[in-house]
């Protein structure tokens, strides 16, 4: 678990790129591209307007962006997101709200 | 007869390619294409197999779906579940250690903002998909020659800028209120 | 989502069963028993035993080892082992197995042909 890095607080306006390693904990808005090695977590009350790429992903609160994930993106009760999501393990919650497309690796037989 | 609460099952060797309708939980451990409608609720077992577009109130899939579903209430994808087709649903549960690949509609989605602008270069790679937050956008006032177009076309067509984004009224147009909307 | 296991207490431990509210327009086969209360048009095609209780409805041609009607049946049937109507059941249509049971009280229309594996009329 990587050490946390950056908070960007409840009344804290980001706009531009966010890039680094180490976990991000967004309660505030960024808005621009996110591009980070280790987690981003969206507390709920935080939002994220931007393309994302991390390794994991967070969400509580609000998100509209495309998501590439190296590992994990969760979704969680309290989340609503909007966007296209490509990771090996996707995780919805009961209750989030999410509207998109996602892409894991399916292994179907292959007769079908 | 032994049935108990008018619950359906398709046994493992069991095959089925046609249309299924009815009004009771239908569960599957074997083999069904074509489409499959149902009041109630369609449970695909680890060992089932569904390639068809499924019509149900509740789905829980543990096995292989192939094909659109449209549910009324709820569906889930359980952790040995593997889908691939869209999901039309106002409640969705995909469990860790699932495998998913189509859209997710879950209705209206509030999140409270756009996107913002982004240079081309930097999005992230993904199988290219047509715009879809196609939200009517305020903000093409402030960009030169602004036609009313989806929102994601016209940052393609603004080159990139070093510090700041281009065109900060563009936000402060569509800035809403936090509303995160629930079911 | 409820005791689903216990199904398999119906005739010989059949573990498909098709409810009384379900309609299938298509074709069924496999390799196992089928228990039948609901409504099939088009085909059925078995390894083994179907049987068709009294609220089954079938519009389709049959072909498995046994056959067991207590419901209603409009197609041709064909078993290699046995064929068996109950009483108040419908069949109209014909029947190939060497051996029929025909109960008191089951309706019956159609042709019978008791003698599957030699040629026909012997």
């Amino acid at each position: 678990m990587a050490d946390t890095s950056g908070i960007i607080g409840r009344g804290t306006v980001v706009r531009g790129n966010l890039s680094g390693s180490g976990d991000v904990v967004v309660e505030g808005q960024v808005e621009g591209t996110v591009s980070l090695r280790d987690k981003l977590t969206i507390e709920q009350g935080g939002r994220v307007l931007a393309d994302v790429e991390l390794t994991d992903l967070v969400v509580h609160g609000q998100m509209n962006g495309d998501i590439a994930a190296a590992d994990k993106v969760t979704i969680s009760s309290s989340a609503a997101v909007v966007g296209d999501i490509k990771a090996p393990r996707v995780v919805i919650e009961d209750g989030a709200r999410f509207k998109g497309y996602i892409e894991m690796d399916v292994k179907i037989p292959e007769d079908i | 007869m032994a049935t108990i609460d008018g619950t359906t099952i398709i046994g493992e060797s069991i095959l089925i390619n046609g249309s299924l309708s009815g009004d009771e939980d239908l569960t599957v451990r074997g083999r069904v294409e074509g489409t499959v409608t149902l009041t109630k609720t369609l449970v695909v077992e680890p060992t089932g197999i569904v390639k068809a577009e499924v019509q149900v109130r509740n789905c829980v899939i543990s096995g292989v779906v192939v094909g659109n579903v449209t549910a009324s209430e709820s569906v889930e994808i359980t952790r040995e579940g593997r889908m691939i087709g869209d999901i039309n649903a106002p409640r969705v549960i995909i469990v860790d250690g699932a495998s998913f690949r189509g859209r997710i509609d879950m209705g209206e989605v509030d999140v409270g903002g756009e996107r913002a602008a982004r240079p081309a270069a930097a999005r992230p790679a993904l199988t290219a998909r047509p715009a879809l937050t196609s939200r009517p956008s305020s903000a093409p006032v402030a960009r030169p020659a602004s036609k009313v177009e989806p929102k994601k076309v016209e940052e393609k067509a603004v080159p990139p800028k070093p510090p700041a984004p281009p065109a900060p009224v563009a936000m402060g147009a569509v800035k809403k209120k936090v509303v995160v909307k629930r079911k | 989502m409820a005791a689903i296991e216990k199904v398999s207490a119906s005739r010989g431990g059949a573990q498909t069963v098709i409810g009384s509210s379900i309609v299938i327009d298509g074709e069924i086969s496999g390799d196992e028993d089928l228990v039948i209360q609901g409504t099939v048009k088009g085909k059925i095609s078995l390894k083994e035993s179907l049987f068709v209780e009294s609220s089954g409805v079938i519009e389709a041609d049959i072909e498995t080892a046994n056959v067991d009607v207590s419901g209603q049946v409009t197609g041709n049937i064909a078993a290699s082992d046995k064929v068996e109507l109950k009483t108040d059941c419908k069949v109209v249509g014909d029947i190939r197995a060497p051996r029929i049971l025909i109960a008191d009280g089951a309706v019956f229309k159609g042709n019978v042909d008791m003698d599957v594996k030699e040629s026909r009329g012997k």
